[in-house]
């Protein structure tokens, strides 16, 4: 079982690579976004102000990246007929699936990561700095954001106008995910420890298991839909 | 000689059973509410509300405006129901595949779009009194919010697919996908502290006559939905029953 | 002539608006007129002082006015929730016909 979900991961890795799906969307809307927000407060703020503008901004461009990036890789693949190809093998689709929110976790986070470097260059938001003590509540919004977004996405990347419906479906569901990091990351950024937001780390992990749960339930049956 | 299916002839007076029980029940509710109580208690004292920050110290008389919380509550509740029947019955499908499920999970989406839709605008109406504003971004608010547009989201979902088995296998999996949401919204106070909305009704007036009308106001308002969910329910069979025929 | 004219147009009036049909039983046992701040019993007297006499006196007026809109909007929402009651019973009746036409359909006398 380890050894195919190695071989799924490598799998999904390879095809990152080559098409380089959630990377360059994500770092493209990721820089992006930062211009915007650069452009939009041309007075440069200051203090408290500066740092819950760069929280916002990351979240903003989480948001957004994460869910354009899974729609992308999604249609490649069922382009490709690539996804029927693997239906066909006897593996269980559970593993697939966490083969995909893996890939796509770490996706995420070097976009988040060149777009903390980006808004520190730019916009001289000293996110970057404070990258390090954010990671552990990024990794968990992340994982519970590409959890529920990878079996949302298999839905609506066969349909019409799937980037809007991924968005419109996947924003409702994953609010308590951002809910508890967007106020444990401004209390980190505003310089307490990540020990006193533990309760919300916990919190988000709880709904992470809840969402991978649920996903490893589904998605065989998204996927045969 | 036109003859129902046996189903129908149970589900047909029972439907109209509830839909009249719920109806007068709700009237009478109204009736109650709108007419027969007074802002001024026969005791003399006044509906009160305490605001969070000093909740003995400072507590607000509500005047007419507590009547809206024998339609607000219920409706919150009903949208509650709305959802868990949603979750069940998105279970149900994917373990039985029958349509019938899907025809409950339907009903229930669209009775709690319309019930959460009313409890946010009675609230906008209590909370342009009692805050001076309609919208705060208040926790029970917002995750109100969110879950009206997470039903919304299941509707436009349903409207992009368009082979019928996928259609009920993703409201399906979406409605299993919400449930998430359900503590956020409940436990709302509790996880965030309380702010500007009451915790609950009983907490908030505690006139015996209020009270007594609370508790009948629940299931009048609850039954006159399910009358609504029951007939949705139906329309939606009889629509797959006949989408099969062809 | 006139006097007819406006009698007639009162009567309407009552017929159409039946919460502003004067002071009924209701309103003779607890008025709407504003009471005066002596009249209100306060549960606690300390609590009366947070409250600026004038915006008392103001929600004090508005409740009052609200007391006789109330009677109407009653009338209104059982207005719409009959109409609304009524339509989904047409629904129900519709389906039921609905289900029987299927009835029929499956039924082995179905095909003559």
């Amino acid at each position: 079982m380890i050894r195919t979900l190695d071989l799924l991961i490598r799998r999904e890795a390879a095809i990152e690579r080559r098409t380089l799906g959630w990377l360059a969307s994500m770092g493209l809307l990721g820089v992006l976004g930062v211009i915007v927000l650069g452009l939009g407060f041309s007075p440069e703020p200051s203090g408290d102000v500066k740092s819950a503008l760069s929280v916002a901004g990351l979240w903003l461009v989480f948001l957004f990246a994460g869910s354009v990036g899974m729609s992308r890789t999604f249609a490649q693949e069922r382009e490709s007929g690539a996804l029927d190809g693997v239906m066909l093998l006897p593996i269980d689709p559970a593993l697939l699936y966490l083969a995909k929110v893996m890939t796509g976790m770490v996706s995420l986070l070097l976009a988040l990561a060149g777009m903390a470097a980006a808004a520190h260059i730019f916009m001289h938001l000293e996110v970057a700095l404070v990258f390090g003590r954010l990671l552990p509540l990024f990794a968990l919004a992340a994982l519970g954001y590409v959890a529920a977004g990878t079996v949302i996405a298999a839905m609506t990347s066969s349909l019409r106008g799937r980037d809007a419906l991924l968005a419109i479906a996947l924003f409702p569901i994953v609010v308590p995910l951002f809910v508890l990091a967007t106020s444990a990351s401004r209390d980190v950024l505003l310089g307490t420890s990540l020990e006193a937001v533990w309760e919300e780390l916990i919190m988000l992990a709880a709904f992470d298991a809840l969402y991978l749960a649920l996903g490893m339930l589904s998605f065989g049956k998204v996927l045969e839909a | 000689m036109a003859r129902s299916s046996t189903f129908a002839r149970v589900y047909f007076p029972l439907t109209l059973l509830v839909g009249a029980a719920g109806l007068g029940l709700t009237l009478c509710v109204l009736y109650h509410a709108l007419i027969v109580l007074d802002p001024h208690m026969p005791d003399g004292s006044f509906a009160i509300f305490a605001p969070p920050e000093t909740p003995q110290a400072n507590p607000m008389k509500l005047y007419d405006s507590y009547r809206i919380f024998f339609v607000h509550l219920p409706c919150a509740l009903t949208t509650a129901l709305m959802s868990m029947v949603m979750a069940a019955a998105g279970v149900l499908y994917l373990i039985s595949r029958h349509r019938r499920w899907d025809a409950l999970l339907m009903a229930a989406v669209e009775v709690g779009a319309v019930t959460c839709l009313l409890t946010m605008v009675t609230g906008y109406i209590w909370g342009d009194f009692a805050w001076g504003k309609g919208w705060t971004w208040e926790p029970r608010l917002t995750s109100t919010l969110i879950l009206w547009l997470s039903f919304i989201a299941l509707m436009m979902i349903r409207g992009a697919v368009e082979d019928e088995r996928k259609k009920r296998m993703f409201s399906a999996v979406y409605g299993l996908a919400t449930v998430p949401l359900y503590p956020l919204v409940s436990r709302s106070i509790e996880m965030f502290g309380r702010m500007s909305h009451p915790e609950s009704l009983e907490s908030l007036l505690r006139v015996n006559e209020i009270s007594e009308l609370s508790a009948v106001a629940k299931p009048a308002l609850i039954l006159f939905f399910l009358f609504f969910l029951m007939v949705r329910y139906w329309q939606l069979r009889l629509a797959g029953n006949i989408r099969e025929l062809r | 002539m006139i006097s007819m004219i406006q009698a007639s147009m009162m009567a309407l009036g009552l017929l159409f608006s039946p919460g502003e049909l004067g002071p009924s039983e209701r309103d003779a046992e607890l008025p709407h007129q504003p009471l005066s701040a002596q009249e209100i019993p306060a549960t606690d007297p300390s609590l009366e002082r947070k409250y600026s006499d004038k915006f008392e006196q103001r929600v004090r007026e508005e409740s009052a006015k609200a007391g006789e809109s109330i009677d109407t909007l009653y009338y209104g929402m059982v207005a719409v929730l009959v109409g609304v009651f009524g339509i989904a019973v047409h629904a129900l009746i519709a389906a039921r016909r609905q289900d029987q036409a299927l009835a029929r359909l499956a039924s082995p006398q179905g095909a003559k």
